[in-house]
C-alpha cells in the first residue's frame, strides 16, 4: 500500500549523516541542545566508512610545532593548502586524540609508553597513530562515538536519504527526503542543517559505496559553492579482493613490482620509491604498462617478520577476510598478488568556514563533505578530520540555533522537491545502477583516472551530456530500494560532471592532479582553488587565488618535484 | 560478495537487515512458526511481521495489517496488558520490546486515515448486544465483511468499560468516540439506551422478529462486587465501578481527605490513582494478597507508586468506622490466608493483629460480575456466564453467539477484542452455510525455545513511553506521551523477529564490507572474499610501440 503522509520530525538541529564527522558533531552539539537528530540513508548507528576503516588518527601532539606540520603538508600540496583550516584541524586534533583515549580507546604504545606510529609518504611530520588489534581501530570508535552519542540523548534515524535541504531563500528551514526501504516521504524541520555525509563517489568494486554523492547533489542544490573536483582519489587494489593497510606496508617495506619484479617506483623517485602518495605510484603504473612491463604486483617479501606480524589484521572484516583468503590457499604477505589502481571518490567539497558555515545561513558541513585536500592522501588524516571539523561545526551549529528563532518549514515546498524524484518510484526503465556503472566506466579511462588529458576529459563531458539527456530521464524505480539508487545515479552524473569540467580547467598538473599534456606545475596561473556553484539553475566556475601573503608557510619546495615522469605529450 | 545464507541456522533476528550498509538482506516474516509474543497475545496478533514492516519504515501498512487481527490498537496500545512483552525473547537480551508502546504509533496513526464505508455485501442483519471492546470487535469485523449491523446499548453512549469504568487518563474520551466514529462511517448502527432482555426494553425474540438472523451477546460483567460489613452504608463508602463510572461524567465525585482503596487488582489501583487526582491527601490500597501476590500488573503497580499510593498488603476489611453517619476511618484484619486446602477461595484472619486507617473515603474494588437474568431465557448460563463453545463462541441456542467478560468472567479488553473477532467469523460462516470451526482449532506451533535468537544480540535500550506528571487544572488528562516516531522505529528495530528468515535481495549491492558475516550471530552467513571486479583501469592502457 501507498504511504501517503510521510514521517515528520522536528529538532533543533539535523545533521545529515551518521559515520564519524555526523556523529561527532552531534554529540558536541547536544551539549548545547535540547534536540539533535542525526539521520542516515545507511542502517542506525552504523557509524558510516569510519566504521569499517583502520581508525589510524593523524595528530598534532603537544610536543609538535604547528608550523613544522603545515610546513609538510604546503610541501605535500604542492602550495595548494588551505593553512587556516589545516591549521586549525590540527591544532584541535590533540583534543579529540585524548577524547577517544579518555573514553578508553587506549592507541598503541611500546614498551617505554611512548606511543608508536607510522610516518606518512615519507613526510617529516605527518603520523599516524594506531589501535590494536590491527583491524578494530574503526570498529571500537564507532562504537564509542555511538555511546557518546547515546549517553547525550542524540536521536538516531536510520535508512533516511536526504534529497535536498529546503530554505526559505536565505536560511535553511529543515530538509527533505525519504525512507530508504518503503519510499514513505520524510519532512524534517530543523533550525540548522549540518552536511556530514561525505562527498563520496563512483562506488568501487569494495567498501566506500555508502557515500555515492548524494551530498554533493544536495549541497549543490542548497546553493553552496563546491570546491577541488579537480582532484579524486585514485586507490591501489588487488584485482580480485579487498585489502586495507597499505599506508602502513608502504612504509614499513612492502613494494609495487612490475612484471620483471622491480620495484619501480624506485626508477621515478628513487628518494621515495613506493612510499609516495598512492596516486604517483599509480601514475608509475601506467608508464609501466605502457612499456609491456605489467601487470603490477604488490609483495611484502621485504618486510621484516615482526612488521608482518603487527601488519596482519586480527580481527574485524580484514581478519575475516586474511583468514578466507588463507583458507582459498592466498597469502597476501607471502605471494605477490595482482594489483590496481581504481577510482573510489571524489577530493572536492563544500567550501566552509572554520567554524564550517556555508554560504547558506544555517548550513554547516563536516568531515570530508568538506574536503580540505587536493588530492593527495595519508592515512589517518580522514579519522582527524571528521573528529575536528565534526567537534567544531556541531558547535557553531548549535551556537547558531541558539541565536535564532526558528523559521516556518515550507512542507509543500518540500513536497514538491521529492516529487521530482518520487515521480519515478514504480517506474519500470533503466535500471539507476548501469548509469551509475556508466558514469564510473568514464571515470576509469586511463586518460581520465590516472594521467589526464584534455581529450580524455572532454570525451568524458560528452558521454555526461549523452547519459543525463539520453538516459538519466529514463531511469526508472521498480521499489524504493531502486529510488535510493537512482538518486544515487542523479548525484553521481552531476559528480562527474563537476569533477571532469575542474579537470580540464586546471591546465597544469599538481599534487593528486596530474593532466598528461599539462605535466608543468604553473604557479602563475594555479595557485588557485577552482569553486563552482550554481547560480539561477545555472553553472557559475571561479577561482579563489591562495591567500599565501596571510599564511604563516610560503610554498618553496614542492613534493610533485620527487618524480621524473616519462614524456608522453606526443606519444599515441 | 555476499554469497549464501544457512536457513537451518538463521534464527530471523534481522541483524543483517539492521545492519548491511547496503540493504541487501529482506526477512520473510511470513512462516509457519510463530514467535513467543505473538503465541501469547490474545488476539493472535502478527507481532513480529508488524516490527518488521515498521523496521522497513512501512508503518501504515503495519497498521492495516494490525486490523486484520485488531481494530483497535488505539485502544489496546494505551490500555492493554501486554502478555506478548512477558514473553517478549528480547527480555533474555536486555528487555522485552516496547510492544504496546510501538501499537499506540500504529493505532495513533490509523486515527488520521478517514475511514471509508464499507461494501454492503450481506442482506441478513446481525444484532450485537453490548458496545465494550468484544461487541465493537465483532461489529467491525461484520461490517468489513459486509454485514448491516446494529449495535445495542443500555447505556448512553457506546464503549462499555473503556468509556464507563477505564479512568480517562488512560484512556481518553475522544479515542473511544473517534473508533465509534470510525464504526459509524463504516455503516455499524448503533441503538443506545436500550435494554436488551427479557423484560427489557427488546428481547432477543423481538429482534430476531425484527429479522436479526444472528446475535451476538456482549454485555460484559460492570456490576460491582459488595462486601456486607459495619458501615457500608456510611456516607463516603463507594463501590469501585459505580466510582470510576462517575468520574467519567461531569459530576464527578468530591474527594477530599484520606482515603482507602479496599482491593489489590488493577481496578483498585485505578480507583486509587482515580481519587487521588480528585484530590485526596494520602490514598491506602489495602489487599488480601501479600505484596508479592499482588493480583494488579507490575506496570500498574509502577503506576500507583509512581503517584504516591501507600500499599497495605495482606489485611481485609472489618468494619468501617463512622462519625456522624460519615466514614471516619476503617479497621482492618491481618489476613493469614487466601485459600483453603481445596484451593477454593475462602480467606482466613487473624483478629488479633489490627490495621487501623483513617479516612474519609473507602472504595471497594473488589470484582464485578455479570447481570445476565435477561438473557438466562434464551442461551444457557452457569455461574454467572454465559456458555460458550471454545473455538467458535457459539452459546447453547443457534444463532446466538457471546464473547468478552460475560462469556469468561472479568478479564480483558483485548480479550474481548478477539472473542468478538471469533464470533464475526462464526457467524459469518454459519449465515453462510459454512462448517463454523474449519480449521480454526489448529493452533501454530511457535518456535521452540533453542531456535530463539538471543545470544550475541547487541544491547539496545528499551524506549519508554514519556509519563507525565499529573495536570492539577485537567487532572484526567492522558497521563503518557505517545513515542515519537525516531524512538517508534527505533524500538521496532529492537525486535529479533524471531522465526523469521532472512533472504539476500539485492546481491549485486554488495559491498563485500563482510559486516554481515561478522554480526550475524547464528554464524549464518557467508561473504566470499573475492569481490566485484569492476572498474577497471589498467587493462586499457595499450603497450605503447616502440
Ligand atoms: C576500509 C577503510 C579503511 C579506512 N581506514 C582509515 C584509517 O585507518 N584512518 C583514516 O583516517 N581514514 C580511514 N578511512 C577513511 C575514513 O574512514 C573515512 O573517510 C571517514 O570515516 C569518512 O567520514 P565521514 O563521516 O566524513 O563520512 P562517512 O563515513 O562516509 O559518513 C557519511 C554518512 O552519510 C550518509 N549519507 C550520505 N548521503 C546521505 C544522504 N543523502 N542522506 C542521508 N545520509 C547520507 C552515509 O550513509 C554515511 O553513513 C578508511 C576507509 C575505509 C573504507
Ligand atoms: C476499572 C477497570 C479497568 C480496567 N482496565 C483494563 C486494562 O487496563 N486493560 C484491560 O485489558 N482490561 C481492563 N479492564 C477489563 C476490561 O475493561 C474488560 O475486560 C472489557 O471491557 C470487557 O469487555 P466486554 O465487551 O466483554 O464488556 P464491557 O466492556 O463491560 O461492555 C459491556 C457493555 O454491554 C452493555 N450491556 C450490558 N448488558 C446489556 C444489555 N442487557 N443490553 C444492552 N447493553 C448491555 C454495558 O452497558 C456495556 O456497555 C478493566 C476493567 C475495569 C473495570
Ligand atoms: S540469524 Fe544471521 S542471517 Fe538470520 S536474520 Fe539473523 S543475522 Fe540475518
Ligand atoms: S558484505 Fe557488507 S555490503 Fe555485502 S551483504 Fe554483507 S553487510 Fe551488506
Amino acid at each position: 500500500m501507498k504511504e501517503t503522509r510521510g514521517y515528520e520530525y522536528s529538532t533543533d538541529l539535523l545533521v545529515i549523516g551518521c559515520g564519524f564527522s555526523g556523529m561527532w558533531a552531534a554529540m558536541r552539539a547536544k551539549d548545547f541542545l535540547d534536540d539533535v537528530l542525526v539521520v542516515d540513508k545507511g542502517p542506525r548507528d552504523w557509524g558510516g566508512l569510519g566504521g569499517l576503516s583502520g581508525g589510524d588518527m593523524i595528530v598534532k601532539q603537544p610536543d609538535m610545532n604547528l608550523d613544522d606540520l603545515l610546513d609538510d603538508l604546503v610541501y605535500y600540496y604542492d602550495g595548494l593548502a588551505d593553512q587556516r583550516i589545516l591549521g586549525q584541524i590540527l591544532t584541535q586534533s590533540y583534543e579529540r586524540f585524548m577524547d577517544f583515549e579518555n573514553w578508553g580507546h587506549k592507541f598503541v604504545r611500546n614498551d617505554k609508553g611512548e606511543l608508536c606510529f607510522i610516518p606518512q609518504r615519507a613526510l617529516d611530520h605527518m603520523r599516524y597513530y594506531y589501535y590494536h588489534p590491527y583491524g578494530m581501530g574503526g570498529i571500537e570508535k564507532a562504537r564509542l562515538l555511538k555511546q557518546e552519542c547515546e549517553k547525550r540523548g542524540v536521536r538516531r534515524l536510520g535508512r533516511t536519504v536526504i534529497t535536498d535541504v529546503i530554505t526559505d531563500g536565505e536560511r535553511v528551514t529543515g530538509a527533505v527526503g525519504f525512507h530508504s526501504q518503503s519510499g514513505v516521504p520524510v519532512f524534517i524541520k530543523a533550525r540548522a542543517v549540518l552536511l556530514a555525509t561525505n562527498t563520496g563517489g563512483w562506488k568501487p568494486s569494495y567498501h566506500q559505496n555508502t557515500p555515492a554523492s548524494e551530498g554533493v547533489s544536495i549541497a549543490w542544490n542548497a546553493g553552496c559553492a563546491m570546491r577541488n573536483f579537480e582532484f579524486w582519489k585514485v586507490w591501489n587494489v588487488p584485482v580480485d579482493f579487498a585489502w586495507e593497510g597499505q599506508t602502513g606496508l608502504l612504509p614499513k617495506g612492502a613494494r609495487f613490482l612490475n612484471n620483471k619484479g622491480e620495484d619501480f617506483m624506485r626508477k621515478y623517485s628513487p628518494k621515495f620509491g613506493a612510499k609516495a602518495d598512492p596516486h604517483y605510484n599509480t601514475r608509475g603504473m601506467v608508464c609501466e604498462v605502457r612499456a609491456g612491463n605489467g601487470p603490477i604486483v604488490f609483495d611484502c617479501s621485504q618486510m621484516k617478520p615482526e612488521d608482518v606480524e603487527t601488519m596482519r589484521p586480527r580481527a574485524g572484516w580484514m581478519g575475516l577476510n586474511d583468514k578466507k583468503l588463507r583458507a582459498m590457499g592466498i597469502d597476501f604477505f607471502a605471494q605477490k598478488l595482482q594489483w590496481m589502481p581504481q577510482v573510489r571518490h571524489t577530493y572536492g567539497g563544500i567550501v566552509a568556514d572554520l567554524d564550517g558555515s556555508t554560504a547558506v545561513k544555517g548550513l554547516y558541513a563536516a568531515g570530508l563533505a568538506r574536503n580540505p585536500d587536493p588530492g593527495v592522501y595519508m592515512g589517518g588524516w580522514a579519522t582527524c578530520i571528521t573528529a575536528t571539523t565534526g567537534y567544531s561545526a556541531g558547535e557553531a551549529a548549535a551556537h547558531f540555533v541558539q541565536g535564532h528563532d526558528a523559521v516556518p518549514f515550507d512542507k509543500a515546498l518540500a513536497a514538491e522537491k521529492l516529487n521530482g524524484l518520487l515521480k519515478y518510484l514504480g517506474r519500470d526503465g533503466i535500471a539507476p545502477k548501469d548509469v551509475i556503472d556508466d558514469m564510473r566506466t568514464v571515470m576509469s579511462a586511463p586518460d581520465i583516472a590516472l594521467m589526464k588529458t584534455g581529450r580524455g576529459l572532454t570525451r568524458g563531458l560528452d558521454r555526461v551530456a549523452e547519459v543525463r539527456e539520453e538516459f538519466a530521464p529514463r531511469m526508472g524505480a521498480r521499489d524504493a530500494h531502486e529510488l535510493a539508487k537512482l538518486f544515487e545515479a542523479q548525484s553521481t552524473i552531476l559528480l562527474t560532471d563537476l569533477s571532469l569540467t575542474a579537470a580540464l580547467t586546471r591546465k597544469e598538473s599538481r599534487a593528486g592532479h596530474f593532466r598528461e599534456d599539462f605535466p608543468e606545475r604553473d604557479n602563475a596561473h594555479w595557485l588557485k582553488w577552482i569553486e563552482q556553484k550554481q547560480v539561477d539553475g545555472r553553472r557559475e566556475l571561479h577561482t579563489v587565488p591562495v591567500p599565501i601573503d596571510e599564511y604563516p608557510v610560503k610554498p618553496y619546495r614542492y613534493y610533485m618535484d620527487n618524480f621524473n615522469w616519462p614524456d608522453h605529450r606526443h606519444a599515441g | 560478495m555476499i554469497q549464501s545464507i544457512d536457513p537451518a541456522a538463521c534464527t530471523g533476528c534481522g541483524t543483517c537487515t539492521k545492519t548491511c550498509p547496503l540493504d541487501v538482506f529482506r526477512l520473510v516474516t511470513q512462516q509457519e512458526e510463530i514467535s513467543p509474543c505473538m503465541a501469547a497475545c490474545p488476539a493472535g496478533v502478527d507481532i513480529r511481521r508488524n516490527n518488521y514492516l515498521i523496521q522497513q519504515g512501512r508503518l501504515d501498512e503495519a497498521a492495516q495489517n494490525f486490523l486484520n487481527f485488531n481494530p483497535f490498537p488505539v485502544i489496546t496500545g494505551r490500555v492493554c496488558f501486554h502478555p506478548c512483552e512477558s514473553k517478549c525473547s528480547r527480555a533474555k537480551v536486555d528487555e522485552a520490546v516496547n510492544i504496546n508502546a510501538v501499537e499506540q504509533v500504529l493505532g495513533d496513526r490509523l486515527m488520521d486515515i478517514p475511514q471509508e464505508a464499507a461494501v454492503q455485501r450481506h442482506i441478513t442483519r446481525v444484532a450485537v448486544i453490548g458496545s465494550g471492546p468484544a461487541g465493537l470487535s465483532c461489529a467491525w469485523y461484520l461490517a468489513q465483511m459486509g454485514y448491516p449491523v446494529t449495535v445495542f446499548e443500555a447505556k448512553p453512549f457506546p464503549g462499555g468499560m473503556l468509556r464507563y469504568d477505564i479512568p480517562a487518563y488512560r484512556l481518553p474520551d475522544e479515542v473511544i468516540a473517534s473508533q465509534v466514529e470510525r464504526l459509524e462511517r463504516l455503516g455499524v448502527k448503533f441503538c443506545c439506551n436500550t435494554l436488551v432482555g427479557d423484560n427489557a426494553d427488546v428481547s432477543i425474540s423481538d429482534l430476531k422478529k425484527r429479522g436479526f438472523k444472528a446475535v451476538m451477546l456482549a454485555p460484559g460483567a460492570s456490576a460491582a462486587r459488595k462486601v456486607d460489613i459495619e458501615g457500608v452504608e456510611a456516607e463516603g463508602v463507594h463501590w469501585g465501578l459505580d466510582f470510576l463510572c462517575a468520574c467519567r461524567s461531569d459530576e464527578k465525585p468530591e474527594i477530599s481527605g484520606d482515603v482507602v482503596v479496599i482491593g489489590g487488582g488493577d481496578v483498585a489501583v485505578d480507583a486509587a490513582i482515580t481519587a487521588k487526582r480528585l484530590g485526596a491527601s494520602r490514598v491506602h490500597m489495602a489487599c488480601l494478597e501479600s505484596r508479592d501476590a499482588m493480583p494488579a500488573y507490575p506496570h500498574n503497580q509502577k503506576d500507583a507508586e509512581n503517584e504516591g499510593v501507600e500499599f497495605h498488603c495482606g489485611f481485609g476489611p472489618a468494619r468501617i468506622l463512622t462519625e456522624d453517619g460519615r466514614v471516619s476511618g476503617i479497621e482492618l484484619f491481618a489476613c493469614t490466608s487466601l485459600k483453603d486446602e481445596s484451593g477454593r477461595f475462602n480467606p482466613q484472619f487473624d483478629e488479633s493483629s489490627k490495621l487501623h486507617l483513617a479516612a474519609s473515603h473507602v472504595i471497594f474494588a473488589i470484582g464485578q460480575k455479570s447481570e445476565l437474568d435477561g438473557f438466562a431465557g434464551d442461551v444457557t448460563v452457569e455461574r454467572g456466564r454465559i456458555t460458550t463453545e471454545e473455538v467458535t463462541f457459539a452459546t447453547s441456542a443457534w444463532g446466538i453467539f457471546a464473547a468478552g467478560d460475560a462469556a469468561t468472567g472479568p478479564s480483558s479488553v483485548v480479550s474481548a477484542i478477539a472473542g468478538g473477532r471469533e464470533c464475526a467469523i462464526s457467524i459469518d460462516r454459519m449465515l453462510k452455510g459454512a462448517d463454523m470451526t474449519g480449521e480454526r482449532a489448529r493452533k501454530r506451533p511457535c518456535v521452540p525455545e533453542e531456535k530463539l535468537p538471543g545470544e550475541g544480540i547487541r544491547h539496545e535500550p528499551r524506549h519508554e513511553r514519556e509519563l507525565l506528571p499529573a495536570d492539577p487544572e485537567h487532572p484526567f488528562a492522558e497521563h503518557t506521551k505517545p513515542l515519537d516516531m525516531e524512538a517508534c522505529f527505533a524500538e521496532a528495530l529492537r525486535c529479533m523477529t524471531c522465526g523469521s528468515k532472512s533472504r539476500i535481495t539485492y546481491t549485486d549491492d554488495c559491498m563485500t564490507c563482510f559486516n554481515c558475516e561478522l554480526n550475524c550471530p547464528s554464524g549464518a552467513i557467508f561473504v566470499h572474499p573475492f569481490k566485484e571486479r569492476f572498474a577497471r583501469t589498467l587493462d586499457q592502457i595499450e603497450v605503447a610501440k616502440s
